[in-house]
């Protein structure tokens, strides 16, 4: 049964910001911390480890609260970009 | 840990900190499969690009030591069906990691640790060489196919690249001239405020490739960072600015699929500190400038283009006489390196890719 049929699945679409990479999750558990879920999509595609991250739910144009549950704060389908918190100088 | 949970052992690679005046060594960083991953992406796009092929994605490590680089280089050697390839790579390729070591050093011996602190590149004990196993975000990406026959103009202009690039052998890039007019207007905007701020935009452009010309970037357009928070030496994209790109981009790549974000250009709208130099006067050009690569922008670009061996940069500044100054980065060898570019009429840009001029590419152009 792919994600779009299991209307109770939670899942999300994540990309980067530049839309390079784009891909649907649909392993994590919705009580993880936002914080846990970022830095396991950070590792898992091998990402710099010296920048810090943040989830952006996309429709609101917001960060999530990393300290707070993903599920608390996201629909199911939600569409989020991995965004570095990192600034020219 | 990988991203199943299980952890990773260490790849048997590192960087060892001394002291100088010390044998003893004061700090070793490990260095991670995460950390070669633009090292590992250039790779795969050069034998792509060069050779056509799908490289490997397992890669085998050594480091040379003596010669001018007196950190050791690290080489990986790679291998597409029966063709391998050595690809060599100094210091500057793994300065995430060497700023992680410093940080370390600097922690534990404060007082210690001036200039003098020195790294090399080391394997685990015993070992010659060390596999390892490239996670990568993404294959390289698709190359959009284009005729040059037609635009005189971009041959020539592709030709002098190559003369200009001829001994890094790095890819042709070329900036479509109102991006390049309007790239300088957006990254100098921030100047003409009561107090000046750096102000910029992400540069969009293809990767392309000609059958009798190889491949090359054209560099079509810039997005400004609209709702950026800026002060005088810093600028940070808002996720309202990324809310708008994300937006943007998409709307632009449903009409042009192969448009992407390609890198960044940005203003440091503020003059070097203090007098031009003694020499000044009897120097052809002034080298004290403001257009720069700084460490911040480095890391900016590592993070916001990662494993994109395609990228590119331009910071606009000033030098000490008070003249204009641009100087624009090009990845190579695991690092944004200065090079140049050629800049070619809208028309011939809009003619290579089978298109008129769009709207925004007249509104780039419009004084």
């Amino acid at each position: 049964m792919t994600t779009a049929e299991a209307p109770n699945k939670f899942w999300f679409r994540i990309s980067d910001v530049t839309g390079t990479f784009s891909r649907e999750a649909d392993s994590y558990d919705p009580r993880m911390s936002v914080a846990a879920v970022g830095a396991d999509l950070t590792r898992d595609i091998a990402w710099a480890k010296s920048t810090p991250w943040a989830l952006r739910d996309d429709s609101r144009g917001e960060y999530l609260d990393e300290a707070r549950p993903i599920g608390e704060q996201i629909t199911p389908g939600a569409d989020l970009v991995l965004t570095p918190r990192t600034h020219l100088g | 840990m990988s991203a199943t949970g299980h952890p990773q052992p260490p790849l048997g690679l590192a960087l060892e900190f001394s002291v100088a005046e010390r044998s003893a060594i004061v700090h070793r960083e490990e260095v991670s499969r995460a950390d070669l991953g633009d090292l590992f992406a250039e790779i795969v796009w050069a034998m792509h690009t060069t050779h056509g092929r799908r490289c490997n994605h397992l890669f085998t490590l050594a480091v040379r030591s003596g010669g001018l680089a007196a950190c050791g280089t690290l080489v990986v050697i790679a291998t597409a069906g029966r063709l391998r390839q050595e690809f060599e790579f100094e210091i500057e390729a793994l300065a995430p990691v060497v700023a992680r070591g410093m940080q370390r050093v600097r922690a534990s011996e404060p007082h210690d640790t001036g200039p003098e602190v020195r790294c090399r590149i080391v394997l685990a004990s015993g070992r010659e060489r060390v596999d390892a196993e490239g996670l990568l975000a993404s294959g390289p990406p698709e190359l959009r196919v284009v005729d040059t026959t037609r635009t005189k103009a971009v041959r020539e202009a592709l030709a002098a690249c190559r003369a200009a690039e001829q001994e890094s052998a790095a890819m042709p890039v070329l900036f479509r001239a109102g991006a390049r007019e309007f790239a300088e207007r957006c990254s100098r905007a921030g100047q003409d405020l009561p107090e000046p701020v750096e102000t910029g935009g992400l540069l969009l452009g293809h990767l392309l490739r000609c059958p009798s010309e190889g491949v090359f970037l054209l560099i079509e357009d810039v997005l400004p960072a609209a709702d950026a928070a800026a002060t005088k030496y810093s600028l940070e994209y808002s996720p309202a600015t990324w809310q708008r790109i994300g937006a943007v981009l998409r709307a632009r790549r449903a009409l042009s699929p192969s448009l992407r974000p390609i890198g960044q250009a940005h203003g440091h709208n503020f003059r070097p500190e203090g007098p031009p130099c003694a020499e000044c006067a009897r120097r052809a050009a002034c080298t004290t400038s403001t257009a720069f690569l700084s460490a911040s922008d480095r890391q900016w670009c590592r993070a916001v283009f990662p494993q994109s061996p395609f990228q590119v940069g331009l910071v606009f500044g000033w030098n000490a006489r008070g003249e204009r100054d641009a100087a624009f980065y090009g990845w190579h060898r695991g690092s944004l390196r200065l090079r140049g570019y050629e800049v070619i009429p809208d028309e011939d840009a809009a003619e290579l890719l089978g298109a008129r001029p769009t709207t925004t590419q007249q509104r780039t152009t419009s004084p």
